[in-house]
């Protein structure tokens, strides 16, 4: 990329596109102004010294006067500048031809051909077509430039969002082995079960969550085989009820979104709780719209591993909605004295 | 292009090589009446009379035509007329005999920063002298062109005429260090200038005083005689 930004701003390629420019202008002056059939000596040198007069006019112009008045609180002072340019430099045109020439180039014969007004309207013409190619130019440039900062744009969130994964997949686990170490200290027999069925979901972050869209279906399966995992560690006391309903094939979603909020759901409700606790769960697809709603009353005593860790995964998944759904989501988070909800809209 | 410099070149017969130029250095807006051109003039033995052009015998003998065409037009001027007649009140009509042909030149002046400056152009030949062997010339049919010279009053009995050098003039355009629009005869190795009037008065007035476009062999120098 910055090659081809200083291939385009190279100094010796600009000085190139401004010979050409002249050369080509050149050319067109010396078949307007030859006198016979085709061009005479005199012609070369009277076309030359016509265009080095508007040659200072035109960087004037282009390298102070735009720079330094081109915007709109200096564009009247700019406007009055470009006049006075306009004028000094087509009189300095007329006088040379008029009556300096002789003195400066005594071998040669010629008179300023056309009028003041002529030579004024030379001016503009000329202070256009350069100015006009100049936006052209900047307006190219900015577009690469904007095209450019899409690109970075694009690889920085790419990257941010690969580090927000990497982060959650260990959140999930610190917490699911957290839980696994409980059972192990119960000394549970659902915990091989547990283990397994925490193979499976490791394979899922591990493989399954690479791409940044993954099917819907596939999505709800490990939602599905979360919260049987979460129910074989949980007590008898804990309501669990899921509600998925719509069309839910052919739709994509981003991995891991919708597992975060139940994850969040059972660390500070279903694991914090001494008393009944109730995690509801509610997704409906509807026109490629996903409502997902969870509910869950809030613990007593709440997570026993706290730290750095505490809240990373709704923080997470927020940034990760902003980037993967801009302007496609809508998520409301309300924390109750006694309950937690969370209500997530998603254009799929 | 060629009978006409031919032509001309047999009437502007005092000087050799002028310069011939398609559009009148001098308009009816420009023109400037100089009372110390009036007269008879003499170079050696050719006399040349100057009269101004209301006074003068051809006006005077062409005057019924002049208003027989008016009376046609409801005796209303046209436009040309009155351009015409504004510049006839300040120019002068030259006439000079020679070789048995009477020569009439139309000449008008005009004062630029570098002089004063006439140009001539002819308006009638007339064979006075049936013996001549010279051809009888028709001007009628022919496109007018113009000759110009720089005017130089020394006292108010000799007056100068510099004819532009012409050579001088055509070897600048053709090494190219003139820019100034012109036809070239190659076959004949004439040429004819057809820059505007106002590119002509630019002109002279940037190199109206270089001596380079002046020589002795250009110039007349006229003594008046009455």
């Amino acid at each position: 990329m910055k090659k081809k930004y200083w291939e385009l701003n190279h100094p010796v390629l600009r000085i190139l596109q401004h010979l050409a420019f002249w050369v080509l202008s050149f050319f067109v002056f010396l078949y307007i102004f030859k006198t016979g059939v085709k061009p005479e000596k005199v012609d070369y040198v009277y076309t030359s010294l016509f265009q080095l007069s508007l040659i200072p006019a035109v960087y004037i112009n282009l390298e102070l006067l735009l720079p330094k008045l081109g915007n709109r609180k200096r564009i009247l002072f700019y406007l009055l500048s470009l006049i006075a340019l306009i004028i000094l430099f087509a009189w300095i045109n007329y006088n040379f031809f008029d009556n300096w020439s002789a003195k400066v180039f005594p071998d040669y014969f010629f008179i300023s051909y056309f009028t003041f007004r002529e030579i004024v309207l030379f001016f503009i013409v000329y202070i256009i077509i350069t100015m006009l190619l100049k936006l052209s130019k900047s307006w190219f440039l900015v577009s690469w430039l904007q095209k450019e900062l899409l690109e970075k744009e694009k690889q920085k969130a790419e990257v941010e969002l690969k580090a927000l994964k990497a982060q959650i997949n260990p959140h999930f686990f610190f917490n699911t082995l957290n839980s696994i170490y409980s059972m192990a200290l119960d000394k549970d027999d659902r915990l091989p079960g547990t283990v397994l069925q925490l193979s499976d979901l490791m394979r899922y972050f591990l493989y399954g969550s690479r791409d940044n869209f993954i099917p819907l279906e596939k999505d709800l399966t490990v939602v599905k085989e979360y919260i049987a995992l979460q129910k074989l560690r949980s007590n008898a006391q804990l309501d669990i009820e899921t509600k998925i309903s719509g069309e839910i094939r052919d739709q994509q979603i981003a991995p891991l979104l919708l597992i975060t909020f139940l994850e969040n759901a059972f660390k500070h409700g279903a694991k914090g709780s001494s008393g009944n606790t109730f995690i509801k769960l509610d997704i409906k697809v509807e026109k490629n719209k996903l409502n997902f709603t969870i509910e869950n009353n809030k613990g007593i005593i709440d997570e026993v591993n706290t730290g750095d860790h505490n809240g990373l995964g709704l923080e997470n998944v927020k940034r990760q909605l902003e980037l993967l759904y801009p302007g496609k989501h809508l998520l409301n988070i309300k924390d109750e004295q006694d309950r937690f909800v969370v209500a997530l809209q998603l254009s799929l | 292009m060629k009978k006409i410099i031919s032509a001309l070149s047999i009437i502007i017969v005092t000087t050799t090589s002028c310069v011939t130029s398609l559009q009148p250095l001098v308009t009816y807006k420009t023109a400037i009446a100089d009372y110390r051109i009036e007269g008879t003039w003499r170079q050696d033995e050719q006399e040349y009379t100057v009269q101004k052009t209301f006074n003068s015998d051809f006006f005077k003998k062409n005057k019924k035509d002049l208003e027989k065409s008016r009376k046609e037009d409801n005796g209303r001027l046209s436009e040309k007329d009155k351009k015409d007649s504004a510049l006839f009140s300040k120019s002068y009509i030259i006439k000079y005999t020679k070789n048995g042909i009477q020569y009439l030149l139309f000449g008008s002046m005009i004062k630029l920063n570098s002089g004063l400056f006439m140009n001539f152009t002819p308006v009638d030949v007339t064979i006075t002298d049936s013996t001549t062997k010279e051809p009888e010339i028709n001007l009628s049919n022919r496109l007018d062109s113009y000759t110009i010279a720089r005017v130089q009053f020394t006292n108010s009995n000799i007056m100068k005429l510099d004819f532009i050098d012409g050579g001088y003039l055509y070897d600048q355009i053709k090494t190219g260090h003139m820019k100034i629009k012109n036809e070239t005869d190659e076959l004949y190795d004439t040429f004819l200038i057809t820059a505007s009037t106002k590119e002509l008065q630019q002109f002279l007035e940037k190199y109206g005083n270089d001596s380079r476009f002046f020589n002795k062999e250009n110039s007349v120098t006229l003594n008046r005689k009455s």
